[in-house]
């Protein structure tokens, strides 16, 4: 079940910079994001000399934060890909941190990665998300409204209805996915489904739903 | 071109492919369900069994029961112009031959018959057919055993010469409709407790004599015989779910109620001892025995080892005995061979309690919290319903409780005053009879 809350700090505008902010993920205080020429200069150190697998670990370990890019890289994978691929020094070798001496926390390493920064996916998903989990609340509530069961079901009492809403917001068919075995369970829960006016987003649609007491 | 052909695709199956979703929600209300009855209303028998179910039906606080009269032709659209009066299903009966009922219950929305019963009158009286079908088609409505068929039995209050005051015992319907004398003698009967056999129905009931309190019994012909006749009191019987064990109680002179057991033949005194304080059953009162399904447990209330009467479980087998309740004023356990709960009355505020007690996880719920005090209760068979005696200024009456909605109803009316009531368990038949002659003989005693 969507949690309302997240619904409301998804849906709240002012909390979609908290959302895009959390994605930009700026790296705490001490810790430094490493510049690219930091990433070079590793890479060829790679190149010189062979780099220790446990050195390179705990390189990896300590690295603060990557961008979203860098984010692809998984974290513990490079000590193994430095292995296949020494002769060639695979870009995912380039995007792991290394260590950085710690800079002063007032310089705006973070403007720069800002700037680099693309329309985000994941913020993208997490906005489709927040919309649709608002509009599955919305569905809820207006079901809630109508779903009544009569007193004294069990509590472990449920049913599983889908209801295919045409495109005129109609609906045209409910099938019972899972009956209570109860039958004025079922003749309630289904009554609510054709009580309910769905929102424009569910007509064209099937939408399955447990009833419970 | 390839791209436009995709693009040109993806916006049809934008378009055509139904978007799914599930959802999940829970009642924050309860509406009783709207049931119609269509019967013949010109038939004036159908009348009675109409009206008959339709209270019935709506005792139990899930249904609101409408009458309509039967069209001229049952079509598909008349069952569905029920369905835009509000009424989702419909109950339609139809008096097929001269003993025979037919009952068809629908879904109105598609017009279907979900399914169809034809019953023959098996009593004389209509009251008999109306619960007949009301317990037939409970079961495909709620899923739930049906209890209309059954009983309630309970004592009386009624005056007698020179200002003196008997009990008689009464039998009523589950809803204390059409009550029956069943004991009518010039002495005070009271307790009466059914038995298990499911084809011989037998109540026994406690009676006042110049001697004693015996226990006495009486079948369907209101025949009555003694059951035990010991010295002092004779009270309280409680049978295991096949009739076979039997539990009562009875002082034999002692002062002290003490519990007999009867299996096969043999008769034996429960005795305990309690090895940490060192009383026995002996220094107390043990009354109200109940009897779990199997027979291997007693329930009872006992004050042998506190000052105020607890509820304690006996193993048959073992010979021991464990503490239920702790604390508190607890009387009157009534055990449910179908949930295996024991219902009992415990003293919150100076007022007797409706609680239940869960054999299986050990865990106590208060039932009641109004301001009547409770005494006896009994279970239904369905173990939904608690039928109960409750009190207030003196008066007390008969009310049944419901699990199910939490609703108590009075079943007897204000201006009587009744007590002691006991459900039966589901019989095959129960009619009552004028029976002729009272043969007096110990049953229980030997």
């Amino acid at each position: 079940m969507p949690c309302p809350a997240t619904v409301v700090v998804f849906g709240d505008p002012r909390s979609r910079s908290t959302t895009s902010g959390s994605v930009s993920s700026k790296p705490a205080t001490g810790q430094q994001r490493p510049t690219t020429s930091v990433v070079k200069q590793v890479s060829q150190k790679k190149k010189q000399a062979s780099v220790k697998r446990t050195v390179k670990k705990k390189d990896v370990s300590k690295a603060p934060v990557v961008t979203k890019q860098k984010a692809q890289v998984k974290p513990k994978l490079p000590a193994k890909s430095v292995k296949k691929t020494q002769p060639e020094p695979n870009k995912s070798i380039e995007k792991v941190t290394p260590p950085v001496p710690a800079q002063p926390a007032g310089e705006a390493q973070a403007v720069e990665v800002n700037e680099n920064l693309p329309v985000c996916d994941a913020v993208a998903i997490a906005y489709a998300d927040a919309r649709l989990i608002h509009q599955y609340t919305v569905l809820q509530n207006e079901l809630s409204k109508y779903w009544a069961p009569p007193p004294g079901m069990a509590d472990d009492c449920k049913c599983q209805l889908t209801a295919c809403i045409d495109r005129t917001g109609m609906v045209s068919d409910v099938v019972v996915q899972e009956s209570s075995g109860v039958l004025i369970f079922d003749i309630t829960a289904r009554t609510a489904l054709f009580a309910v006016a769905w929102p424009v987003w569910s007509w064209g649609s099937s939408i399955t739903i447990t009833f419970k007491p | 071109m390839n791209i436009f052909f995709a693009c040109l695709l993806s916006v049809y199956w934008l378009l055509n492919v139904p978007y799914s979703c599930a959802l999940e929600v829970q009642a924050t209300t309860r509406v009783k369900i709207p049931l119609v009855c269509v019967a013949d209303r010109a038939d004036s028998a159908m009348n009675v069994v109409t009206d008959r179910l339709q209270s019935a039906l709506g005792f139990s606080g899930q249904f609101t029961i409408a009458v309509e009269d039967m069209p001229l032709r049952l079509t598909k659209k008349a069952i569905k112009a029920l369905y835009v009066k509000g009424y989702p299903l419909a109950l339609v009966i139809t008096h097929t031959e001269r003993n025979k009922i037919e009952w068809r219950l629908y879904d109105t929305m598609q017009a279907q018959m979900i399914v169809g019963k034809k019953c023959e009158k098996g009593a004389s009286d209509l009251n008999w057919w109306a619960l007949h079908v009301a317990n037939s088609v409970w079961p495909e409505l709620t899923g739930q055993d049906g209890f209309f068929m059954t009983k309630i039995a309970y004592s009386k209050q009624v005056a007698g010469n020179k200002g003196r005051s008997y009990r008689h015992i009464y039998v009523a319907d589950f809803d204390g409709m059409h009550e029956q004398i069943v004991v009518n003698t010039s002495t005070i009967n009271i307790m009466p407790r059914w038995n298990s056999d499911h084809t011989n129905p037998l109540l026994f009931y406690s009676e006042y004599t110049n001697d004693n309190v015996r226990m006495m019994m009486v079948d369907t012909h209101k025949r009555r015989k003694i059951a035990s006749n010991f010295e002092g009191i004779n009270m309280l019987t409680s049978f295991s779910s096949d009739g076979k064990k039997v539990v009562y109680c009875a002082s034999r002179g002692d002062g002290n109620c003490q519990m007999y057991y009867h299996e096969n033949g043999i008769f034996k005194r429960l005795l305990y001892t309690d090895a940490a304080t060192g009383k026995s059953l002996a220094d107390g009162n043990n009354i109200s025995p109940t009897m779990s399904h199997d027979g291997d447990i007693v329930y009872f209330c006992s004050d042998f080892n506190t000052s105020l009467p607890q509820l304690y479980a006996y193993d048959i087998h073992r010979g021991t005995v464990a503490k239920i309740t702790d604390g508190g004023y607890c009387t009157s356990p009534t055990y449910c061979h179908k949930t295996r709960q024991l219902a009992y009355t415990k003293k919150i505020d100076g007022i007797m309690q409706l609680y239940v007690f869960d054999t299986k996880t050990g865990t106590h719920r208060q039932l009641t919290y109004d301001e009547y005090t409770k005494d006896e209760c009994s279970w239904s068979p369905c173990g939904n319903y608690l039928v109960v005696s409750i009190e207030k200024n003196n008066r007390s009456r008969v009310a049944v409780y419901s699990i199910l909605t939490k609703q108590l109803q009075s079943i007897t009316p204000e201006s009587t005053i009744c007590g002691y009531p006991a459900w039966s368990p589901i019989y095959s038949h129960y009619a009552l009879t004028d029976g002729v002659g009272v043969a007096a003989r110990s049953v229980l005693q030997g």
